[in-house]
């Protein structure tokens, strides 16, 4: 299972519409590389296959493939905004060490 | 041991042979280069079918797995590698292939010729630039049933152009001579990037993330590496084996990795550790005099000084 907090909900919302990608769903997946080993990526899709798993986040649909659901189960997606620049924040109870950046981890 | 011979063909015209301790994994699928792209410390990207790339794979922690040369062509991407980090390279580089369209098979019989000189473009067509002793170089992938005769003719072209055919132990020690160390002797798990004083040639510092990158920064923009990798003279009759200690003022600063006698001397690799890089003189090893003619990075191996 994977949840987008209320302002990374909002903030895919208003990136999807922008885009003129209304009815489209989140791909979330993990790929190999980064700093500490595993990334994560995020881009918007239409189709999904016979080995997503499909979740429903804010009325948001999320596509995750059956591998990264392994490294994935109870993430939380957050939006931030500070002083350091904007962006969305994983919260993965399976990363045992981040990057300093954070957008990769260890497992 | 390294005849003058040979160091002069390396240096001035051609050297051949087959790196024996060397090995292939092939790399292809879609996503192969964007996914070797995060494995390796230096830049793949834009490399085309032809071109090579040095660098290194790291652990999680940032140390030195294998160095690699990556050989792009039209199907994906041939990887050499030293023949005993195979296992342990598979491992580390298929744990990190998610839903990648990529795959890595290992190419147990094929062997790595390469001629390394300023007229190594002369042995044959094809290959890849594999510049490894700082004086220009080209290597190819061939079949071990086909490698006795390849190696004939390559030699026969070296003959040619002044140059000859070496062995696996003047391979060796032409490294301590040039300056350039070899991995699993000079360097290996036990030392970072920096240390090796590769980093110009195997490490891009603005490419993007890939794994281990995270300490490769720190040790770059927050201090100097503990130890780094110097090239060494000594007023010995006989090479020091390695790890034999280089002593300053009665306490020791480092450690041999490697040495050979040739150009009149006993020629060495070794490393120093951090806070001696301005001493020049009063250094001994084995109680003879050594002197540090510089650090590995500004030395003829990596292309920085005539050698």
């Amino acid at each position: 299972m994977l949840n987008l907090t209320d302002r990374a909900a909002e903030k895919v919302k208003e990136i999807r519409d922008s885009e003129g990608l209304v009815g489209q769903g989140l791909r979330v997946r993990v790929i190999g590389g980064g700093c500490a080993g595993f990334s994560y990526d995020l881009f918007f899709e239409d189709e999904t296959t016979d080995l997503d798993q499909t979740f429903e986040s804010h009325g948001i649909p999320i596509y995750v493939d059956m591998m990264s659901a392994q490294y994935l189960d109870g993430t939380e997606i957050d939006y931030v905004e500070g002083l350091q620049g904007a962006g969305f924040k994983f919260v993965n109870p399976q990363a045992k060490q981040t990057c300093g950046c954070g957008s990769s981890f260890a497992t | 041991m390294l005849h003058p011979r040979e160091l002069d063909w390396l240096r001035n015209s051609v050297g051949v042979l087959a790196l024996a301790d060397r090995s292939v994994i092939a790399i292809s699928g879609d996503d192969a280069h964007e996914w070797l792209q995060g494995q390796i410390t230096n830049q793949c990207e834009g490399a085309r079918p032809g071109a090579s790339v040095y660098g290194f794979i790291l652990s999680l922690k940032g140390r030195i797995m294998a160095d690699v040369w990556a050989y792009f062509h039209d199907g994906g991407i041939w990887l050499e590698v030293p023949g005993g980090a195979v296992d342990a390279l598979m491992e580390r580089l298929d744990r990190y292939i998610i839903m990648e369209d990529v795959d890595l098979e290992r190419r147990p019989t094929w062997r790595i010729l390469t001629a390394q000189g300023p007229k190594s473009d002369e042995i044959a067509s094809g290959g890849w630039p594999s510049n490894r002793l700082g004086t220009g170089g080209r290597t190819w992938l061939v079949e071990e049933a086909d490698l006795e005769a390849e190696l004939e003719r390559s030699s026969k072209r070296a003959i040619d152009a002044g140059g000859g055919s070496l062995g696996a132990l003047a391979w060796r020690h032409a490294h301590v001579v040039r300056g350039r160390p070899l991995f699993g002797v000079d360097f290996g798990d036990w030392t970072y990037p920096q240390e090796t004083g590769l980093t110009a040639i195997a490490v891009s510092f603005n490419k993007g993330c890939y794994v281990g990158q995270e300490t490769v920064v720190m040790l770059q923009n927050r201090g100097k590496a503990p130890k780094v990798l110097w090239r060494w003279e000594i007023d010995d009759a006989d090479p020091p084996g390695p790890e034999t200690p280089i002593v300053l003022a009665g306490a020791e600063v480092g450690r041999v990795t490697s040495a050979v006698a040739a150009d009149g001397a006993i020629q060495a690799l070794g490393f120093l550790k951090r806070g001696h890089e301005t001493e020049r003189e009063g250094f001994e090893i084995r109680g003879k005099s050594a002197r540090p003619k510089g650090p590995v990075a500004e030395g003829p191996g990596v292309g920085r000084e005539p050698g």
